[in-house]
């Protein structure tokens, strides 16, 4: 539970590249990894926060990120085994927001897998699913150039399975 | 090695040959080049040296030469002020031709690096993402909605074809072969065998379908009233029904279901197994979560046989989508907490309102009317106006579908019956609202009056927090069927999200007559606009701007963060128009007032509109008895003003 003090605190935290970012609590905080770090560190304000997996451009992204959702609600907690809710709809903001280069989406989702902030990895990897949905299997390995090293035997079993698809 | 005697467009136009360059020009060339860049890099004059001699140049006049001897250029061929004239001209004109021609075999070369570089990340960022993470981006694959064309265990099928990685991925979850469907007539047996055997111990989520066949009419006399109504003779009723193979291969992983959804469908000849339903009797679910049953057919939509479901223990149900089914089937709803139910016949939509009563648990209620036949029964409307109004408190989640064109009186009294149903429920507690007008596919020629439809939601859910409004109509979009924009709105509202295909229409008299002077909290509104050219729209910049100075007025203006413009863009699908809303820009509220000073929401797009065709749309909307006030439209004549429900 964030207190007003917290809600008028600034964080700084430095990236694998030794830039250093001040921006609000409640904006940090969208991370649970940071909020975490900070609850560890308690209330030492002049502690940076090293983040040695985010470089300098990838988490100014992901800083626009929480910014625009920095009042959003805490996401509940979702149970792994149920995907009956899962939704490939991405929110009005979130879908600009990811229109940017391949590396970049990548990265995005490296960093927000690390900083743990569950609604922007949803929004990366929607992304991505986004991208392979609907394609069959050659046309996936063109897109991310991927080698079909299935052996003679799995080749065998693969065939087999395509049937499934017929048999009636 | 310099072009001569040609003008400098010549020289640009003509095809530089640096296969004739010798050498020293081709250094000399490239040197010039080279400066060139350099000072531009460093912010200096360009052609600092070529400048000098011009000006030099510039100096030379008629009587200087008089005062002096006009010279000869070494060659003795010209003179010697026009043969350094000439040096600049072509000098510039080879650099501007080379840069040209470098230029051009640059240009094919860009796309395919920007592609390459995009494939590259793309590669390597799938490559180093962590088997956990693929493994998310496969849920969403797979689970993914809007719902995929095929079942969703195929597409776990194909994926696990790509290579060696994703195999393992895909085989080694369970949870990827966990919701298994089959093609109707045809199940798919070994993929349905093959996903009970992945999925391992996991719960299940199955679709079964159902087959339903015509039993003949009872041989009984027609009388003149039942010569009336059917006047073909008496139709068949669908109530013989059988299942497939598919479900006999589910039943003996009951303890697994999680979901289970019965789909009933015209049997068309099928024969499957019948008396299934028999077989099911007192059966005990402990897993069940959700129940589904839906139909094909609106013959199908009485069937009786799910009166079994009362025989069913269904601890854990918590999710019922009912499609054409009273609520009673099971023992107890105390338990359920979602309710998505739609209905086509009246008396089983007001038997559902008395219903929802019993269901003291539910925080999530959607209601779909919009394929609701009210038309042949008059009662109808009279019936739900004797129903009590229905308190549920606990309700926190509201979505509420109907048909646009019963909200714009298409057919009569479309909008005081849709206004009744919807007055009939008092969600004090509902945070999250949702109203969807869906498009009847028919032509629609008058407004819909979102405003007087939504006149009371303040009072019928007054602690709301999120509205989401979304208006799907047909063709054409005249103005005469534009969309009347809401004004009164929960005065705890922080987001507003109104997404309307179009033209708009705000009356701000109204507005400023039949709303309170309160304080607002609405902290983002989010607005979709179609940007068609033909749609007139600008009166969602009235809409906002009376919004803005209301809250600069009676406070609120502080909460105020931003306004979020979506663009509607029309896609002509086979049959019909859709459009598609893609987020276009964010104006915050230091910018609004600047931003309410617009005529056009895209201003791009409306500045193609000629000063004659303004004039002529605006002289129709004179004939049609539309007449433009500087604060928006004036309801047109036939705009029904009646409030009271």
């Amino acid at each position: 539970m964030s207190t007003t003090e917290d809600k008028t605190r600034k964080v700084k935290l430095v990236t694998s590249d030794n830039e250093e970012f001040e921006v609000d609590w409640e904006v940090a905080t969208r991370s649970v990894l940071i909020k975490h770090m900070l609850e560890d560190i308690g209330e030492s304000e002049e502690q940076a926060i090293p983040l040695p997996n985010v470089t300098a451009n990838v988490l100014k992204k992901v800083l626009e990120w929480c910014e625009h959702h920095r009042k959003d609600p805490e996401p509940a907690p979702e149970s792994s085994d149920d995907n009956r809710k899962r939704t490939l709809e991405i929110g009005d903001w979130d879908a600009k927001f990811i229109q940017v280069d391949q590396e970049m989406l990548f990265e995005i989702i490296l960093a927000a897998n690390y900083l743990d902030i569950k609604a922007l990895l949803d929004v990366g990897c929607k992304t991505v699913a986004n991208m392979i949905k609907g394609k069959q299997p050659e046309e996936i390995r063109k897109m991310f150039n991927i080698v079909n090293d299935f052996t003679p035997e799995e080749e065998a079993q693969i065939k087999k399975e395509n049937e499934w698809a017929e048999d009636r | 090695m310099f072009l001569s005697g040609k003008g400098q467009e010549t020289q640009r136009s003509m095809p530089l040959d640096v296969k004739t360059m010798d050498n020293v020009s081709k250094l000399q060339v490239a040197e010039d080049v080279k400066i060139l860049v350099l000072n531009y890099l460093e912010g200096g004059g360009v052609f600092a040296k070529i400048e000098e001699e011009e000006k030099y140049l510039d100096t030379i006049t008629f009587n200087g030469l008089l005062n002096h001897e006009v010279t000869r250029d070494e060659s003795k061929k010209g003179f010697a002020p026009v043969f350094r004239a000439r040096h600049i001209s072509s000098r510039l004109g080879m650099i501007d031709g080379i840069l040209d021609e470098i230029s051009s075999k640059l240009k094919p070369k860009i796309e395919p690096a920007l592609q390459r570089f995009n494939k590259l990340g793309s590669v390597c960022g799938l490559a180093s993402l962590p088997p956990e993470v693929l493994s998310l981006v496969f849920s969403f694959v797979i689970h993914g909605f809007p719902s995929p064309k095929e079942h969703r265990s195929l597409i776990s099928v194909r994926l696990s074809h790509v290579c060696q990685h994703f195999r393992r991925i895909i085989i080694s979850n369970p949870r990827f072969w966990t919701t298994i469907s089959t093609t109707a007539y045809k199940p798919e047996m070994r993929l349905v065998q093959a996903c009970l055997e992945r999925s391992q111990n996991c719960p299940l989520d199955i679709h079964v379908n159902i087959y339903a066949s015509p039993v003949p009419p009872p041989d009984i006399e027609i009388t003149p009233l039942m010569q009336q109504v059917w006047p073909y003779g008496m139709p068949s009723i669908l109530k013989h029904i059988e299942c497939d193979r598919a479900f006999f291969a589910f039943l003996p992983h009951i303890l697994r279901w999680r979901s289970v959804h019965f789909h009933f469908i015209e049997a068309f000849g099928f024969k499957g197994s019948s008396d299934f339903f028999e077989d099911m009797r007192d059966t005990h679910f402990p897993s069940l979560d959700t129940l589904t049953v839906t139909h094909d057919h609106n013959d199908i939509s009485r069937l009786e046989n799910m009166g079994i479901a009362s025989s069913w223990s269904t601890p854990t149900v918590t999710t019922l989508v009912l499609y054409d089914r009273l609520l009673v089937p099971l023992q107890s709803l105390a338990g359920v907490t979602t309710l998505d139910v739609g209905y086509s016949e009246p008396e089983l939509a007001i038997e559902m309102l008395k219903t929802l009563i019993e269901m003291s648990s539910m925080s999530d209620l959607r209601i779909d009317i919009s394929k609701l036949d009210y038309r042949s029964s008059t009662s109808d409307a009279e019936d739900l106006h004797a129903l009590e109004n229905i308190d549920i408190g606990i309700v926190e989640k509201f979505e509420f579908v109907f048909l646009s064109n019963d909200v714009a009186e298409e057919r009569p009294n479309g909008l005081h019956f849709v206004r009744t149903f919807l007055s009939k429920l008092y969600l004090p507690n509902a945070v999250t609202l949702s109203f969807k007008a869906v498009d009847s596919k028919h032509y629609s020629g008058k407004p819909l009056s979102l405003d007087r439809f939504l006149h009371d939601i303040s009072e019928r859910f007054p602690r709301a927090i999120t509205c989401n409004i979304n208006v799907t109509r047909g063709e054409p979009r005249t103005p005469r069927s534009a969309t009347y924009l809401p004004f009164n709105f929960p005065a705890n509202l922080e987001t507003l999200r109104v997404v309307c295909d179009t033209c708009l229409a705000f009356s701000r008299k109204d507005a400023e007559e039949e709303t309170a002077p309160t304080a607002s909290k609405i902290r983002r509104i989010t607005l979709g606009v179609n940007s068609t050219k033909s749609i007139d729209t600008r009166d969602a910049i009235h809409w906002i701007r009376w919004m803005k100075e209301r809250m600069q007025k009676y406070g609120g203006w502080d909460f105020f963060e931003n306004l979020i413009i979506l663009k509607g863009v029309d896609i002509k699908e086979s049959y019909s128009l859709e459009t598609v809303f893609e987020y276009e820009k964010v104006i915050p509220r230091e910018e609004m007032d600047e931003w309410c000073k617009s005529t056009y929401v895209f201003p791009e797009i409306a500045m193609g509109l000629s000063d004659l065709e303004s004039r002529m749309r605006s002289y129709k909307l004179w004939n049609e008895g539309w007449m433009r006030i500087e604060s928006g439209f004036r309801p047109p004549p036939n705009r029904p003003s009646n409030l009271d429900v």
